[in-house]
């Protein structure tokens, strides 16, 4: 009997899975491939999980609506909960007790248990169910989403069987043997939004199968035939209230359907399910209808049949031996039903107000300047406004593990359908100092538009960090290099200083700043020569502590270093860059310090006024600034001021550089 | 007319003549020179030929006389001044020179509430072996920059006049309680066409200790450019 079986299930016509029943909004549409956008993806296209927002919980009961009992009644089938996180990822996981299917074939006799004394029915029970699914997607870009899902299914068969006993009587006795075969079955989906209107859905059902247990092989034969298939949806809006979608199976199987907007919140649905495996050829037709809320999804779904000798509700074993069950729930015995779906958005419920157009990182970032970013813009965002409404608009920008926390931007008020450009900064932690060797990150850009409490869209933006040692080549920037505190600047200005304290107690407090540059900047000459960049470029800079230790560094390393032992000691300088209007290239970098010593008694220092700048200070005190150059450490401090000096006379007064804007002065205080 | 009027004076203020060559023809006594930011001086003969970047002056009973782009100038005695204030100026670079003070202005730091007072002077620079012709007084010093800023009003260098004496004003601050120097900066604002400035010039120097006869000047200086 069980060959007959056997033979019977794989020559007959199929009705395979085009069909599933976990949603009511699936079963009104029938076509759900490319539409399905909740947690009813498990079964119709895994890439819609990616659809969810935020969080999503959401239940399913039908009405059995058969003359049997076998399905009749009022039966919960699934409750589950979808979340999406990082913006591009989601995840589903549902409990369906009630996705199952049993089947009793009937035994055409009895037998009388000698043992017990009760006559037993040799009827035969097959179960099919899916209790558990999970699934994962992930939004690939705008447009191209990828999921995956697993069923975990549990078929069962039990079977009585009688047997005898001979001693000085011969006994007939029944039992009960049950045999189980359980796995996990997996589905790949992909889902294509081509333009706004069109969106098409692919999935490869049953592509993988994990077999935990498997029936003896007598059984083989009940095992569920879900088949490896290929099905593709397509899914158009010609209106904004009007949904189009179709379905096709590799199996032979269709569905097409619509879904229309008819009142604010409401929809209606119909949808037919056809194809030459089945029988009739239009096998059977849906009406659906949804409420839809911006919390609450409920729909409710009407299947029927056409073809009344399987789904009627009875069932015998010549029905069971001549159907082929491909699928737990829909299959040539499914009765027509009633299905009831309740959905709820948890989270973020706000429709979106505002849409990232374009975002531009303007800035690279250098670490050794990466304060700036705190007021300096590092990027901007295009931000829409995509409703209705004027909104007020705010940017976020967060770039892992370099920031503690996001930065914001005010609010900006854009008009509907306007674009606003909005700058944003970052505020790097110390760890951005850390960072050897250029990279490339990408960081979270998000706006958020009121009244909306959290973001309304979020985007990712490339942003490449340089190494601590390079610098954009900006003067302002070249102060964050120095390290006043670090110390072996400490170290070595105090331990020169202290070597020079004879001297030093003879000077007068008019001269003492202008007597510690000169005696640090001697030392600093002694301890360490002029060399170019390791890198042969000018971008890259020392910290001062690593001039000292490689006792050598370019024209930008000791300006640097030489600031730094200055500020040590209290002294202000302030570099000094000069681009030449007619040679760029020659670009260089000096310095100049400030001696303290007031204008009116400028004589103490020098009786050229050409060599030193008069510059007050904000209590109004004109003070002696003496021009260094620094790359003239060899010749020692005299030459480096009158080198400066020179450089100063040149670029500032007979050149006008300062006030024509190609000399620039940048304080380092 | 009034549009090729109006693009001559733009032409002629954007229009910037930067001091060239400069030869001394006559040295009449004891002139010298100091070349750029070097400390020594060296005596002047006729003939040399002297850049923007030196700073020349005269000595007691001296004068000197140079060409500047075939422009004669006599430096008087006792003068002392910059060679590179011999040059025209555009009154948009005038302004943004005066605007440079501001530029220049440096953040304030730590304890700039201290006042240092020298106790030791020191001279810094080579070649100290060249004796000075005129007194280190510093006060004499002074009465020649101031002369050598006169000289430039003299000779209508407007610009460098008013920037050296504002430059000079702060090495001597007891300048600027002189009206005459005072008066001549607010003359030379007034030359550039920079009425506005003239006019705080002259207000400023009314809040110095002025006689009746100055103050009558100046305020009437103020109540001309103020109706004017």
């Amino acid at each position: 009997m069980w060959c007959r079986l056997g033979i019977a299930v794989l020559l007959f016509p199929a009705l395979a899975a085009c069909q599933h029943l976990s949603s009511a909004r699936g079963i009104g549409l029938g076509a759900f491939t490319a539409s399905s956008n909740d947690l009813s993806s498990l079964d119709w296209n895994p890439a819609g999980l990616v659809l969810v927002r935020d969080w999503q919980v959401s239940g399913t009961n039908f009405l059995g609506l058969a003359s049997s009992d076998r399905t009749n009644g009022l039966v919960f089938h699934n409750m589950g909960i979808a979340r999406q996180f990082l913006s591009t990822n989601a995840v589903g996981i549902r409990y369906a007790p009630g996705n199952i299917s049993e089947f009793i074939i009937p035994s055409t006799f009895t037998v009388l248990d000698s043992i017990t004394g009760i006559q037993a029915k040799l009827d035969k029970q097959i179960s099919y169910a899916e209790r558990y699914a999970l699934g994962y997607g992930l939004q690939f870009n705008e447009d191209l989403s990828f999921g995956v899902s697993a069923r975990y299914r549990e078929e069962k068969v039990t079977d009585t069987q009688f047997f005898t006993v001979r001693d000085t009587l011969t006994y007939i006795g029944t039992r009960t043997v049950q045999s189980s075969a359980n796995s996990w079955n997996l589905d790949l989906g992909i889902l294509w939004q081509l333009n706004p209107r069109w969106r098409v859905g692919v999935v490869a059902e049953n592509l993988f199968k994990l077999l935990e247990s498997e029936y003896p092989e007598e059984l083989g034969s009940f095992t569920l035939n879900a088949r490896k298939a290929i099905r593709t949806g397509v899914s158009y809006m010609p209106r904004t209230d009007l949904l189009l979608a179709l379905d096709a199976s590799t199996t032979g199987d269709n569905a097409m359907g619509y879904e229309w907007n008819i009142w604010e919140d409401f929809k209606l649905r119909q949808g037919i399910i056809f194809g030459k495996t089945l029988t009739p050829y239009i096998n059977a037709a849906t009406l659906g209808v949804g409420w839809d809320t911006k919390t609450v999804h409920a729909d409710l779904a009407y299947l029927h049949f056409f073809d009344r000798t399987t789904h009627s509700g009875s069932i015998s074993l010549n029905d069971f031996t001549s159907h082929s069950i491909h699928d737990v729930e829909f299959h040539p015995f499914t009765n027509d039903q009633l299905r009831f779906s309740v959905s709820v958005a948890l989270g973020h419920t706000m429709e979106p107000l505002a849409r990232i157009d374009y975002i531009e990182v303007t800035s690279d970032v250098y670490p050794a300047s990466y304060e700036t970013f705190a007021y300096r813009p590092i990027g901007r965002v295009k931000v829409r406004n995509i409703s209705d409404k004027p909104i007020e608009a705010k940017v976020g920008f967060y770039l892992k593990p370099f920031m503690d926390a996001p930065t914001e931007t005010k609010r900006y008020l854009i008009q509907p359908g306007a674009v606003s450009d909005i700058p944003f900064t970052a505020f790097f932690n110390d760890l951005i100092k850390s960072v050897t060797e250029p990279q490339v990150r990408d960081g979270d850009v998000y706006v958020v538009a009121s009244p909306a409490e959290e973001y309304d869209d979020k985007s990712r933006a490339r942003v490449k960090i340089y190494s601590r040692n390079n610098w954009n080549g900006e003067a302002l920037t070249l102060r964050y290099f120095m390290t006043p505190t670090e110390p072996d600047v400490l170290r070595f200005t105090r331990s020169v200083l202290n070597s020079h304290k004879d001297r030093l107690d003879t000077v007068g407090p008019a001269l003492l700043r202008f007597e510690h540059a000169k005696i640090l900047f001697n030392e600093f000459a002694q301890r360490l020569s002029y060399v170019n960049d390791p890198r042969l470029t000018k971008d890259w800079v020392q910290y001062p502590g690593e001039t000292l230790s490689l006792h050598g560094g370019d024209c930008d390393d000791m300006t640097v270093c030489f600031a730094s032992l200055l500020a040590s000691v209290g002294i202000p300088s302030a570099f000094i860059d000069v681009v030449p209007p007619t040679s760029p290239g020659d670009a260089h970098i000096y310095m100049m310090f400030d001696t303290g010593v007031e204008a009116s008694r400028a004589d103490m220092i020098s009786k050229n006024r050409k060599r030193y700048v008069v510059r007050k200070n904000e209590s109004g005190t004109e003070t002696i600034w003496l021009p260094i150059e620094t790359t003239q450490i060899a010749k020692g401090f005299e030459e480096a001021w009158t080198t400066g000096a020179k450089e100063y006379l040149d670029d500032v007064e007979l050149g006008l550089g300062l006030v024509k804007g190609w000399v620039k002065i940048v304080d380092v205080q | 007319m009034k549009k090729h009027i109006a693009v001559l004076i733009v032409l002629t203020c954007c229009y910037t003549l930067t001091a060239g060559e400069i030869t001394v023809k006559r040295v009449k006594g004891t002139a010298e020179v100091r070349h750029g930011v070097s400390e020594a001086w060296a005596k002047l003969k006729a003939g040399v030929s002297l850049g923007p970047e030196s700073t020349i002056k005269t000595g007691k009973n001296s004068s000197l006389t140079i060409l500047v782009e075939d422009r004669k100038v006599i430096i008087s005695e006792r003068t002392m001044m910059d060679l590179a204030d011999l040059r025209e100026m555009s009154q948009e670079e005038l302004l943004l020179k005066l605007a440079e003070a501001d530029v220049r202005v440096a953040p304030s730091r730590d304890g700039s509430g201290e006042t240092p007072i020298p106790n030791t002077t020191v001279v810094h620079g080579r070649n100290m072996a060249v004796p000075e012709i005129t007194t280190s007084n510093q006060n004499d010093i002074r009465d020649m920059e101031v002369r050598g800023t006169r000289l430039l009003y003299s000779y209508r260098f407007y610009p460098t006049c008013i920037l050296k004496a504002k430059q000079t004003m702060l090495y001597y601050p007891e300048l600027k309680s002189r009206f005459e120097f005072r008066s001549m900066i607010g003359q030379a604002l007034e030359k550039m066409g920079l009425t506005g400035e003239a006019l705080g010039e002259y207000i400023s120097i009314t809040k110095e200790k002025l006689s009746p006869p100055q103050r009558k000047t100046v305020e009437g200086n103020i109540r001309r450019l103020k109706q004017g």
